[in-house]
């Protein structure tokens, strides 16, 4: 299994070529395009068109199919930053580090720039991404390869918690919704014995919860509710002028987009956490490391380079887990895993074995996509940026339509439109108590694993702990999950001896 | 529960442990949550909770704002569940072009016109679309 350098390059070359054919390339461009105007418009979030896709895109071939998907991600995530700098509200959740600077920019005439850098360092991140996803997964598939029933157990364990610590201001509620996830995952018939879990009787639930259904309501539904509620006014968009940023801008703050880039990508591969905590972390470092320090927040041009590389080259890191571990990096990648799923192909340490051919088409995939949005964003912002005139009061009913058909079609199953109506509810009350959405997608997709194996893990011991404390992995695993779990416990106390 | 031969195989086990867990979690949240102070960060539960009966004295306005947000949003999910309970009644098209008429006139408030226009344009391409480009079984 073991690839040399020579025969990885030969392989990516192949699946390069397998996509340039007219029709691909084609269904590429407009899915790029797609997702930019996705991304540009605010309430249409990243994670809701994937979840989408995943049921309209469901009757293609496995390979359009998540094309689609992947364009859409880079496209998307790219996307929000032209919304961030012009109105001061990002289009995706990940741009909001970028609108910080972007939009001071944009006050003082230099829209065109900062669109333009953000379109460029998007470009670097999604290729930076990629180039790590192509070196760095087969490792650790090949690591993944000594993983036993308890390492997959704790490492389902370990991305909820640290998903939990990371994503909300409270870890404690990210473990709770979690945990709920990995309970709403029990729902249905289990996999070691066919028995029928919390069904109650009813046949519709003994097929379980599907996550997309569920995605399409926690991300989907539960949004348009919210932009419904309270839409805003549209604000003056600023003028874009020139977008292609000089030469010089760019060589300039190449350092930054590297480092900015490896830290997007190792917030990428970290379960659960994905573009957002990238874009604010490398935002972070960027400001802290800097020469100009002053100048953040008031239109720095390096703030827009850290964050905007950050957020695009957390895809690429959070599809590493999604291959190797079959552990998405992220809330779209979880999407995205349940897609490759449903189209017959099973991620983890044996996909290089089974599927050799589908670890290189998804790296060529997400290259092809970075140079497109690069083409795309920079040839079409002045249009793409009209499209933020168009009123949410009319565009959030048509997507709330979008997600009933989104819903169904996976399944075919008029019950997963109940779901996702249910979920759409409990996404508006956990946004309202101030509970994170990401762990419990990481929950209800990890839930299986983490169920058959425990069990397993026990079966094998007889009931003994001991293999958890004594494989050097396991314990590894296990120190992680108690250290996360003390230092936000402890942070928590000691804040309150502070506040109290 | 069943337990089929072992009790580290049986089905309930992992909710079991689930389930213990997220009493932790509880305990651990109820404790953080007494023990914080009234005004601080995090606990916009309590004061939505409280809302109804002490709430912070607001303006007028202030309050007038979020009844409307409120008033929206049920409208809002009511009108989603309309249309999902109706697309089990009705036929794709009608269910649909009725749900976006009502909700853009709705949410928009422009002239009937306009509303019955956008919805009736939108239920053609979505049915079209799906339908016969993407094959996408319509509910």
């Amino acid at each position: 299994m073991e690839l040399s350098a020579v025969d990885t390059f030969r392989a990516l070359g192949e699946a390069f070529l397998r996509l340039l054919e007219p029709r691909m390339l084609l269904v590429a461009l407009f899915s790029t395009f797609m997702g930019t105007v996705v991304g540009v418009l605010p309430g249409l979030t990243a994670t809701m068109a994937v979840s989408l896709l995943v049921g309209l895109t469901f009757n293609l071939s496995t390979e359009v199919a998540l094309m689609v998907l992947v364009a859409v991600y880079v496209s998307a995530i790219y996307g929000g930053s032209q919304s961030g700098v012009l109105l001061n509200i990002p289009g995706t959740p990940s741009a909001a580090a970028t609108a910080i600077d972007g939009h001071q920019m944009a006050r003082q005439g230099l829209a065109g720039l900062a669109i333009g850098t953000a379109t460029v360092s998007s470009f670097i991140g999604t290729v930076f991404g990629a180039l790590l996803l192509l070196s760095v997964t087969p490792l650790l598939a090949r690591i993944a390869l000594h993983f036993g029933a308890p390492e997959f157990f704790l490492l389902a364990v370990f991305g909820i918690i640290v998903s939990g610590n990371l994503s909300a201001k409270m870890p404690i509620k990210g473990w709770i919704v979690g945990f709920l996830g990995l309970l709403v995952s029990m729902i249905g018939l289990e996999e070691i014995h066919g028995y029928p879990r919390f069904t109650y009787g009813h046949t519709d639930l003994m097929g379980g919860i599907s996550l997309i259904p569920a995605m399409v309501g926690l991300f989907g539904v539960a949004e348009v509710l919210t932009v419904l509620s309270n839409p805003g006014r549209g604000g003056a968009v600023a003028s874009v002028g020139r977008v292609l940023p000089p030469i010089g801008a760019v060589l300039r703050y190449l350092p930054v987009s590297l480092r900015s880039g490896l830290i997007g990508v190792l917030i990428g591969i970290v379960p659960g956490v994905g573009e957002d905590v990238a874009a604010w972390v490398s935002y972070d470092v960027a400001k802290r490391r800097s020469r100009a320090p002053e100048q953040f927040g008031r239109g720095s041009l390096e703030g827009v380079v850290a964050a905007e590389t950050a957020n695009n080259a957390a895809i690429g890191g959070s599809i590493i887990p999604l291959l190797s571990l079959a552990i998405p990096g992220s809330a779209v990648a979880a999407v995205v895993l349940g897609a490759i799923w449903l189209h017959g192909v099973r991620p983890g340490p044996l996909l290089f074995l089974e599927f050799p051919e589908f670890f290189f088409d998804m790296t060529a995939m997400l290259l092809l996509s970075g140079f497109l949005m690069l083409g795309v964003g920079l040839s079409v912002a002045k249009v793409t940026v009209r499209l933020l005139h168009v009123p949410r009061t009319i565009l959030m009913p048509i997507v709330a339509a979008l997600c009933v058909i989104g819903a169904y079609a996976v399944n075919v199953r008029f019950f997963d439109v109940y779901v996702m109506f249910f979920f759409g509810l409990l996404g508006l009350l956990m946004r309202r108590y101030d509970y994170p959405v990401a762990p419990m997608t990481l929950g209800i997709i990890l839930g299986p694993m983490a169920d058959a194996n425990l069990r397993r893990a026990l079966l094998i011991s007889k009931g003994s702990l001991l293999p958890f404390v004594t494989r050097p992995i396991s314990i590894i695993l296990l120190l992680i999950i108690a250290l996360a779990i003390f230092s936000s416990v402890r942070r928590s106390v000691t804040d309150r001896s502070t506040t109290a | 529960m069943p337990r089929f031969g072992s009790p580290y195989g049986a089905p309930g086990l992992f909710p079991f442990v689930v389930g213990v867990a997220l009493v932790l979690f509880g305990i651990l949240l109820a404790l953080s949550a007494s023990r914080m102070p009234q005004t601080g960060a995090g606990d916009a539960d309590q004061d939505s909770r409280d809302g109804a009966g002490h709430a912070p004295a607001g303006t007028g306005s202030h309050d007038a704002g979020v009844e409307r947000e409120g008033l929206r949003l049920l409208v809002g999910a009511g009108l989603l569940l309309a249309y999902v309970v109706a697309l089990s009644v009705l036929p794709y098209w009608l269910a649909t072009g009725l749900f976006l008429a009502i909700s853009i006139q709705w949410f928009h408030r422009r002239h009937y016109a306009h509303a019955a226009v956008i919805s009736a344009a939108a239920t053609t391409v979505i049915s079209l679309l799906f339908s016969r480009v993407f094959f996408v079984p319509l509910p």
